[in-house]
């Protein structure tokens, strides 16, 4: 069975990075980005099954970041995560991913794994 | 209209909501690096129980990593301290170029959410040494620095220098490198923001590629 590829993307590196070599570990391909820019430039941005967006991103945020990914990739699941944890934004991230897949930091990878898993089940049906 | 009092109390209120959430969002990520860090030690220890090799390198990465974010955390809680302090007295005795170099670290992420790189350089002597309201100030200063912020040219900088003027002037706080285009200075000040600028009985320019804050000589502190 091929890995699940996930893709993480959050301006701080020294977390991104981390928990791409996590998930690594426990058998994902996991694979990071810092900002929107880059993600969007990744000529294999349809490979990846689910990404992983900070809300809070510079310039171009988390939510937008998501409907630019979906134009070109409809079939990409999403889970957010923030440092913030205000109403507000707990409001706009689960309308638009579903309140299981809207995560506060610091998240415990054990959660970060159920969830993406719980993302992607049935993923195969569907297609 | 409605009471000067009432605008500096909502504009003071707001702008000290938006400096802490911005710093409970930093210290949330460095909790997150932390976390991520000690976690992958654990990761790599297991690793080495089940016969794996253990590499140092890789151990010596997250230490560091770790290390830096308790550094890091300790820089935003001591201005962090700073910033709340600066309510504790209506008036206070203070130095420009401090309050302001605060001021930036304080508001980085804000900054960097816009794309936006502050630079602050002090001019001259230091310490630059005021006697006024340092939140009033502060809160005058970000509402500047976040107006500054949608005027930069292509260099996306702010370069912001603090200096003593001559004459009625006491002091200076220039925000520059912003764009020479016609819309700049649209906008401003605001209700709140001309309150503001009354209470510190400063004056504040709007000149192409430049903002200029002034304070009174009365500011200065001779003590």
């Amino acid at each position: 069975m091929l890995p699940i590829r996930v893709l993480l993307v959050d301006d701080e590196v020294e977390l991104v990075s981390t928990l791409a070599e996590r998930l690594n570990l426990r058998g994902m391909a996991a694979c990071w980005e810092a900002d929107a820019e880059g993600t969007l430039g990744r000529e294999d941005l349809c490979s990846f099954e689910l990404a992983v967006l900070d809300i809070k991103l510079p310039r171009m945020g988390g939510l937008e970041l998501k409907e630019k990914i979906e134009e070109r990739c409809p079939n990409m699941k999403f889970i957010f995560f923030t440092g913030h944890g205000s109403g507000v934004d707990f409001e706009r991230g689960a309308a638009v991913a579903g309140a299981p897949f809207y995560l506060v930091k610091p998240v415990r990878i054990d959660t970060l794994i159920d969830k993406i898993n719980m993302a992607l089940a049935g993923r195969g049906a569907s297609q | 209209m409605r009471a000067s009092c009432d605008i500096l109390g909502e504009t003071g209120l707001r702008f000290f909501g938006r400096v802490s959430a911005s710093i409970s969002h930093e210290l949330k990520n460095v909790l997150s690096i932390i976390n991520e860090n000690s976690g992958l030690l654990e990761d790599l220890a297991l690793m080495a129980e089940t016969g794996a090799g253990l590499d140092p390198a890789r151990v010596q990465t997250s230490t560091r990593r770790i290390q830096e974010q308790v550094r890091r955390a300790d820089a935003i809680i001591r201005n962090l301290n700073c910033f709340s302090h600066s309510v504790d007295r209506a008036n206070g005795v203070f130095d420009l170029h401090q309050l302001v170099g605060c001021l930036v670290a304080l508001t980085r992420r804000l900054s960097d959410m816009k794309g936006v790189k502050v630079v602050h350089a002090p001019v001259g002597a230091v310490p630059l040494t005021l006697a006024t309201s340092p939140f009033f100030l502060k809160t005058l200063l970000w509402n500047l620095l976040d107006f500054s912020m949608e005027m930069v040219d292509e260099r996306k900088t702010v370069l912001l220098r603090t200096l003593a003027a001559s004459g009625a002037h006491g002091a200076e706080v220039r925000f520059t490198q912003l764009a020479t285009s016609s819309h700049v200075g649209t906008g401003f000040p605001n209700e709140a923001q001309a309150a503001l600028i009354r209470a510190l009985e400063a004056e504040v320019t709007v000149n192409p590629a430049e903002i200029v804050l002034a304070l009174p000589a009365t500011c200065l502190d001779d003590t």
